[in-house]
């Protein structure tokens, strides 16, 4: 009876409960919902983007080097009609961003193949997949030969905005995108020449001083091309300069195809623009059995290939 | 009757004790426990990651090695992404049917690379090329997905894709 009537037990079991429940008010939001409870939600979107961001320049580089064989292409489809382009440089960029030579001049075959055609499929995928927005700005293209007679190099000055609820992210970078100029007809050939050539490396590696006759055989019949620091560049040859160059090329003429005197050499851009050399100093008829008769070559060419007297005859 | 008050009084201070002690160490214990979706999300940015970067000639394995001798892969250096994304172009325009070598080619790199308590898929262009299903979709308690952008260069004038890869996970 003393124990009921006594209620101070009961005051402390009540205090004991509402202090338990003052702790559990205070912690229970820290338990459903820690400061960086959304981090991984938000990591995950930021790497999302910044993964796009990567994809869309590196898209850019690729795209770059197709669109710029694409114009290259459609440059000597032009060529074949209007003859050389001395308006090269510009003209091909013009090509590759617009898909028109120029204001008023279609490029031929540009149709889905233009660098801002490519940048917009990417772009719109993004969008509609990835539900990321973006703009992106061409800030300028150039193009120069900087390494490879047989390569250029297009430059892609890009920039990309990215706008997201989580995070705004913009870059700009320089691209570069190798175009390789081999597969496409010879604009020497098609412009001056009686029959057409493609424009093939050969696959001989020889140093300065290290051909031999032999590989001017293999060079003739292949009619592949060899690097010639004085030759002529294939950009000259699409703008129909003539002139040498550091990452000159040259090809040899089929002497069957082609009607010759003696004062010509078979190397194609003598001989497509009609330079006549001295036959009692410098031309020879190179003797081989393989080589068709009557091959002619200046002397210097001679000597490149390391073709002795014995079997070089002065054309007079 | 004193004495059996004061027993009282202790066992009822030590009840309150008890439910405080209680009390605190289920708040402690919850606060501590981490996310579940965060191992499956490392997993699935591990598994994309891995694709992106990692290259055919790296991959060893009976599969990818005689997908290389008889030609079906011609460049080592692709990436796996490019790789996939190389046989589903070759399987839609008709080039080559390219099914089973890619449902074989993806159950081999992937091994050991998500757990088996885990079930996955890999989706091309939307279309499902490989999965390896340990528990139904529909009734999983929890789904991750990671969509890359794919694309793979076919000569000097053709570019295939952009296209979507897409990977789910679930539990």
């Amino acid at each position: 009876m003393g124990l009921i009537k006594n209620k101070k037990g009961v005051i402390f079991t009540v205090m004991a409960i509402v202090i338990a429940i003052f702790f559990t008010v205070l912690f229970s939001g820290r338990v459903e919902k820690p400061l960086d409870y959304k981090v991984p939600v938000v990591e995950t979107r930021i790497t999302v983007l910044n993964g796009y961001m990567n994809n869309f320049f590196d898209y850019a580089e690729v795209t770059g080097s197709i669109s710029g064989y694409s114009s290259l292409q459609g440059i000597i489809t032009d060529i074949t009609v209007s003859g050389y382009n001395a308006n090269f440089e510009s003209e091909y960029l013009y090509c590759m961003e617009t898909g028109n030579l120029t204001t008023s001049q279609v490029c031929p075959n540009m149709i889905n193949k233009t660098i801002i055609y490519y940048l917009d499929s990417i772009k719109t995928l993004a969008e509609d997949e990835l539900n990321i927005k973006s703009n992106y700005v061409i800030n300028s293209i150039s193009m120069a030969q900087t390494t490879d007679a047989f390569s250029m190099e297009v430059y892609i000055n890009l920039s990309l905005d990215i706008t997201d609820v989580l995070a705004n992210l913009s870059d700009t970078r320089v691209m570069t995108s190798t175009v390789r100029l081999e597969g496409i007809e010879d604009p020497l050939y098609i412009v001056q020449g009686t029959y057409s050539n493609i424009i093939r490396k050969t696959s001989l590696r020889r140093a300065e001083g290290d051909w031999k006759q032999g590989d001017l055989v293999q060079l003739f019949n292949n009619r592949t091309y060899k690097n010639y620091k004085d030759g002529v560049s294939i950009i000259n040859r699409i703008k129909g300069n003539l002139s040498a160059n550091v990452y000159g090329i040259e090809s040899f003429v089929d002497n069957n195809l082609v009607v010759y005197d003696i004062n010509d050499t078979m190397v194609d851009f003598w001989f497509w623009d009609n330079v006549k050399f001295r036959c009692d100093t410098v031309i020879v008829v190179i003797n081989d059995t393989i080589i068709p008769n009557d091959f002619q070559l200046d002397d210097t060419h001679r000597l490149m290939f390391n073709i002795s007297n014995r079997n070089a005859t002065h054309t007079c | 009757m004193n004495k059996r008050g004061a027993y009282f009084f202790v066992i009822d201070a030590l009840i309150g004790a008890s439910i405080i002690f209680l009390s605190l160490i289920i708040i402690f214990n919850t606060n501590f426990s981490s996310p579940e979706s965060n191992p499956t999300l490392r997993m699935m940015e591990d598994y994309t990651d891995y694709l992106v970067s990692t290259r055919v000639r790296e991959i060893q394995g009976p599969i990818t090695a005689k997908l290389v001798s008889n030609g079906n892969i011609t460049n080592v250096d692709n990436t796996l992404l490019e790789q996939l994304t190389e046989f589903y172009y070759l399987n839609v325009t008709g080039a080559r049917d390219t099914t089973n070598i890619m449902w074989d080619f993806t159950d081999e790199i992937s091994k050991g690379l998500v757990s088996e308590q885990r079930s996955f898929s890999v989706y091309v262009n939307k279309t499902l090329v490989y999965e390896d299903i340990d528990s139904v979709l529909d009734q999983s308690r929890l789904v991750v997905n990671s969509k890359k952008i794919s694309y793979k260069r076919i000569n000097d004038t053709f570019i295939y894709g952009p296209v979507i890869i897409e990977v789910k996970l679930w539990v």
